[in-house]
């Protein structure tokens, strides 16, 4: 029985190549050219889901991205892509397809067995179940989940790229049918860049199932002539099977392009998909329309179908997905499927037409063909359940609100339905344009854009062929012409199309039954989420009379599928239910995504270790050779600690430590942020953005600095140097660098442009070593011989510029260990060769490397802070007992200066910065406890203060922290506890915050 | 001058890379350390400034946004209104830089940045679309050779600007420069990549 439904002839398949594929576990024949949707048809499988909420099966609907039944889980494991519509899926070699629901098949249902969740789930259960009882949602979220199936994500990595890319053109053109082709065509003429996309893989939209000739000639001819042309021009970017999937301000337009999702299940070849960012002039909408369906009783039930779709699987794929059709329409165009059904030898049991007469040429055709139509009529309710097996079709009053008599069943396979044509008016509304409602073409058309926007084709109800080229021609030249070339006059001859003369269409939405809505069979309005028409008036007696509310209450529009078919029906429903006109009621407005995007795409390249710029140091290759562990520090990756084999982390800091306290370390600390400061203003706008003075800081002298935000709070802080009496060199906390920079920056450019003064980074010019430790000097004068080293001619906070191994430096007398340290800079060229030389002449005093974790260490032991670690951006100078680094005779005043008299800054009982010795040696506290003078203070605890820093001191014996306690300036030798969420209770006594050398001779020796 | 006897070996901000080997391919990227980089600040508005810089440099002073101007060995770009680029390929950044002191008056400053950051070339058929897969300006129509811009390379910042009609120069940070050089290699693979050594 292998593809008993397709047709012997015709169709843009190739019936040679053949593909062997596989669906629910069973294996199928389909050919190149099929979508998994009209191989499955071909196949005869009617079954493709079972729905979200009854459990009912369902088949496949229509035959494009509207498709809400035949959704599926594509391929397994890691590659694995849920609710892929199968009516847009490519059919490859060896494609695993998967229903996404039904358990455990979708044949055999247990779900459907054992009764329908749907009882479970009214209208408006999400809201209802939020509200009582709360507790139980995770269960019923669950239950839902696995019985109802919303496919699966895969739980390993993607196996595929994803890549972006960006382009600037004068004409975007969305859709590629007849309006979208012709109107590239007269754009492309000009020399304007033009970037043409259809979500297809084929490009021509409808002109791929008409039976229209162009030109006298088959339509095929003309869109192939078409595409070649446009390929031809170099200023034509032409992209099929590319959605665009969202249409943003400034006309920039995100395309994705499926590149090899037709080929495989992974990528034989490159990115599997690419996002094409477009910043477009002027934007072409030509996405066309979309076949509404009627709303019958079981019009869910596989067999049910859109008219246009029967046609496009009989005419494009070759497949006559049934033997016996009825059509319901309330237009001429739902004749076409039927005229298609008969011409390709299949039975058409007859024609419901909802109006009483038509003079259209397809009424007029269908007539001579001899098929039966019942006029003033309408299939009112589907029978099966696995499969149609009849239609009720019943007489109905003009209006289309009443059965007038006796229904009769006709048995058929298939029934085909048209409610009419809904512009895609999707993207159209993604830059915030409400849709109109138009009773001409019975739809809402594009809403008043800011956008240069223009709309073309069946977008604006033109169903014409011969009208759609002409508007299309002359649409493309316009535009381009907006954009700066051409006149806007199109030259392109139209090609030459027959009218079609059509008979007025009936608004019909909801064909009436002979029960009333409530009591009728379902009938169905958005199939992927099981929303009736009854839903939808049960959410209208519940008070729900905003279109908005109403769409939140049902869930209407919410599936996959964002209501593609079941929207303006569910409009119409509600309208009608509240006694209103659909242009009274509105619509909800549509948003991106168009169809579902895979997160890969919108990921692109910018994953793993391209996810964020790894900024390197120029040692980086000696720190990774010599067993470097790293942190990120912003982005920067800075060594941690350098572990030797075998040693426990603490080991390492230990040895670290100890080797620096007691002989020489060397530390990289080229990543702090360094801004080079020249004008004969620079000493003035020195005083005014740190707290302390610089007036008086002299030539080859270097001063710590405080930084403060306006409101007298913490910013950063750093060594400044004086090179020359108008040129300093400020350095910053590694992560502070780049808002250092901005912030002098503005001040500079928006409160002081008098000042002349010139900022410039300076960081990744320098490369920065520091060595530490009583040794460092014999280290330094090894590979220095043209600086002065002695301990009184260059002296603490002193800075020179010399040669450090043959290299051009300057050699800053700074300490941030408490310890004798120099702090070379080179030029990072250079940065390498120098460690290495340094590295070298410091190996008779065994010269350790060490990382962050140790510079914390011995920073914290000799209490210097860490801004953004003990600092938090709510504390000032005063609580960090820094008051001796606030100029106070400062002429023009500081940032920050007026908010020290602020009430809430003067306040006594602010947290203030403290040493912490805990009464267990060797218990570290975790930083961030909270502290409480009174551990036996029942919850809620009165809180005191908390851990900024936290280590064990190896020079010391003991462990110890700073922290911020409030009055803790006045506490020092009282205990406070740190109660901790594992039970524990830490008592730690509140000390200096100076640990080590507490007179501060080390440095200076 | 000192005195301590070591072998000074200077290393580009991509000298750890081991580079691919192929000999054929639609971009080629080449790595041009060691120019000399300086950061040029001052008012386009004295006319002292503007021609001592031209005498210095054998170079007008770009003052139109977005320009450069250069001869075989220098180079300058327009950067913000008081701001420049100068780059040479001579590497001799310290001579310069001592010359633009020498005559420069007023309010200007001169920046040694030659350590923190490096030349990049992109050249070859597919360039373009390497460029538009790496960053969001119009290189087609907005980038005509000579043109300098300050904007993005991936997510890293860069000065870019046309040499030719397929080659780019993208002057990156040098501890960006390894994160820079990793997207050109990962986004060039489907065009191959050549390097020029």
């Amino acid at each position: 029985m292998s593809q008993n439904k397709r047709l012997a002839s015709g169709g843009r398949i190739d019936r040679k190549k053949v593909i062997n594929f596989s669906f629910d576990g069973k294996s199928y024949k389909g050919f190149e050219g099929d979508t998994l949707a009209s191989a499955l048809l071909a196949n005869g499988v009617d079954i493709i889901a079972r729905s979200f909420k009854y459990s009912r099966p369902r088949g496949i609907t229509g035959h494009g991205s509207e498709e809400p039944n035949g959704v599926i889980q594509l391929g397994t494991g890691a590659s694995t892509i849920p609710n892929v519509r199968a009516t847009q899926q490519e059919l490859y070699a060896g494609l695993v397809a998967n229903p996404v629901a039904g358990w455990p098949s979708v044949n055999f249902d247990l779900m459907a067995t054992l009764g329908k969740a749907g009882a479970m789930m009214p209208p408006g259960f999400y809201y209802k179940t939020f509200m009582y009882p709360q507790k139980l949602w995770m269960t019923y979220e669950h239950f839902i989940r696995k019985a109802a199936g919303l496919g699966k994500a895969p739980t390993a990595p993607d196996p595929d790229t994803y890549d972006k890319i960006n382009h600037h053109c004068d004409v975007m053109i969305v859709g590629a049918g007849p309006a979208g082709l012709s109107a590239a065509l007269a754009a492309a003429k000009t020399g304007a860049r033009v970037i043409i996309a259809d979500e297809q893989n084929e490009m021509g939209g409808s002109l791929l199932s008409t039976t229209q000739t162009i030109d006298g000639a088959p339509a095929s001819q003309w869109l192939q002539d078409t595409i070649e042309t446009l390929e031809d021009y170099s200023n034509v970017i032409v992209l099929p099977r590319s959605t665009v999937m969202g249409y943003y301000d400034h006309n920039f337009l995100v395309v994705i392009e499926r590149r090899t999702d037709h080929l495989g299940e992974i990528s034989p070849r490159g990115a599997r998909q690419r996002m094409h960012r477009v910043r477009a002039k002027q934007v072409i909408l030509a996405p066309g329309a979309q076949e509404r369906p009627l709303i019958f009783a079981n019009n869910d039930i596989p067999g049910v179908m859109l008219a246009s779709s029967i046609s496009v699987y009989l005419n494009r794929y070759a497949v006559a997905p049934g033997n016996a059709l009825v059509v319901s329409t309330a237009n001429d165009s739902g004749y076409q499927a039927a005229i298609d059904w008969h011409k390709a030898g299949r039975k058409v049991i007859g024609i419901a037409d909802s109006r009483a007469e038509s003079n259209g040429e397809l009424v007029e055709e269908a007539k001579k063909l001899g098929l039966k139509i019942w006029f003033s009529h309408a299939v009112i309710e589907a029978k099966g359940s696995r499969r149609v097996y009849a239609a009720t079709v019943a007489p109905i009053n003009a209006e289309g609100t009443q059965v007038t008599g006796a229904s009769q069943n006709y048995d058929c396979d298939i029934i085909a339905t048209s409610g009419g044509w809904s512009p895609v008016v999707h993207l159209s509304c993604h830059t915030g344009a409400r849709p109109v409602w138009n009773d001409d073409i019975i739809g809402f058309l594009p809403g008043k854009t800011v956008q240069k926007q223009h709309c073309v084709g069946s977008l604006m109800g033109q169903h014409q062929l011969h009208d759609t080229f002409e508007q299309g021609l002359a649409t493309g030249a316009q535009a381009a012409c907006e954009a700066g070339f051409g006149d806007g006059s199109n030259s392109i001859k139209v090609p030459s199309v027959d009218l079609v003369k059509t008979g007025q269409a009936q608004a019909l939405f909801l064909v009436p039954h002979s029960k009333s809505v409530s009591r009728a069979p379902k009938q169905f309005v958005d199939m992927q989420n099981d929303v009736t028409a009854a839903g939808i008036e049960l959410a209208t007696r519940e008070g729900f009379e905003s279109i908005e509310h109403v769409k939140r209450y049902t869930a209407l529009g919410f599936g996959t599928d964002q209501g593609k078919l079941g929207n303006i029906n569910g409009m119409a429903v509600a309208a009608q239910s509240l006694n209103k006109t659909i242009a009274e009621t509105g619509t909800t407005i549509f948003r991106p995504s168009y169809t579902p995007t895979t997160f890969g795409a919108i990921a692109g390249r910018d994953t793993d270790s391209l996810f964020d710029p790894i900024r390197y140091t120029a040692m980086q290759s000696w720190h990774e050779a010599n067993g470097a562990l790293f942190e990120d520090v912003g982005q920067w990756k800075r060594p941690w600690y350098f572990p030797k084999p075998g040693e426990t982390m603490q080991q390492t800091l230990d040895r670290e430590c100890l080797a620096t306290r007691n002989s020489v370390g060397i530390l990289d600390a080229s990543t702090l942020g360094k801004i080079d400061i020249q004008g004969k203003d620079a000493r003035e706008f020195l005083n005014r953005v740190y707290t302390n003075a610089w007036s008086k800081l002299a030539v080859g002298k270097c001063r710590y600095g405080l930084m403060l935000k306006e409101d007298g709070m913490i910013m950063d802080d750093g060594v400044t140097s004086c090179i020359a009496d108008d040129h300093f060199i400020l350095t910053t906390t590694t992560g502070g660098a780049a808002n250092v920079l901005e912030w002098l920056e503005l001040w500079h450019q928006t409160e002081w442009p008098e000042l002349e003064v010139y900022m410039t980074s300076v960081t990744d010019h320098w490369s920065t070593m520091t060595i530490s430790g009583p040794n460092s000097r014999k280290v330094l004068a090894k590979v220095c011989d043209d600086i002065d080293l002695d301990k009184d001619s260059f002296k603490f906070m002193d800075w020179r510029s010399g040669t450090v191994a043959g290299v051009k430096s300057r050699v800053f007398r700074i300490s941030f260990t408490g310890e004798l340290s120099y702090e070379i800079n080179v030029q990072a060229n250079h940065g390498l060769h120098v460690w290495e030389a340094i590295m070298e002449a410091g190996k008779e005093f065994d010269i350790t490397p060490y990382g962050t974790e140790t510079m914390h260490v011995l920073r914290a032991e000799k209490g210097f802070i860490i801004v953004g670690q003990d600092t938090d951006g709510s504390v000032t100078p005063q609580d960090m007992d820094m008051s001796w680094c606030i100029g106070k005779n400062k002429e023009f005043s500081f940032i920050g200066k007026r908010s020290f008299t602020r009430p809430d800054t003067s306040r006594t009982d602010r947290k203030q910065f403290v040493g912490l010795k805990p009464k267990d040696a060797n218990v570290i506290l975790p930083e961030g406890a909270q502290a409480v003078r009174n551990p036996n203070e029942s919850i809620p605890m009165t809180m005191v203060g908390h851990v900024t820093s936290s280590y064990y001191s190896a020079v010391l014996g003991h462990s110890f922290a700073l922290a911020v306690i409030k009055d803790g300036h006045n506490r020092k030798g009282e205990s406070v506890y740190f109660p901790l969420a594992d039970g524990r209770t830490i008592e730690a006594e509140i000390t200096d915050y100076v640990f080590y050398d507490a007179k501060g001779e080390k440095q200076h020796v | 001058m000192s005195n301590v006897n070591v072998k000074v070996r200077p290393d580009t901000p991509l000298a750890h890379i081991s580079f691919p080997s192929a000999k054929q391919g639609g971009v080629t990227f080449q790595e041009r350390g060691f120019y000399g980089h300086l950061t040029l600040r001052g008012n386009s508005g004295d006319a002292g400034f503007v021609s001592s810089v031209e005498e210095i440099l054998g170079l007008s002073l770009p003052v139109k946004a977005l320009s450069s101007a250069s001869n075989a060995d220098v180079s300058i770009h327009w950067i913000s209104p008081n701001e420049w680029l100068i780059i040479s390929a001579k590497g001799d950044e310290a001579e310069l830089e001592a010359n633009l002191r020498a005559k420069l008056t007023g309010h200007f400053s001169v920046v040694d940045v030659s350590g923190g950051q490096t030349v990049f070339e992109l050249s070859g058929d597919d360039v373009i679309t390497l460029m538009k897969k790496s960053c969001g300006y119009d290189v087609e129509a907005e980038l005509p050779v000579g043109k300098t811009v300050t904007t993005h390379f991936a997510k890293a910042s860069v000065v870019m600007n046309r040499l030719d009609e397929k080659c780019f120069m993208l002057v990156v940070r040098r501890s960006f420069s390894d994160y820079v050089w990793r997207w050109i290699e990962d986004s060039s693979q489907e065009f191959g990549l050549v390097i020029k050594l």
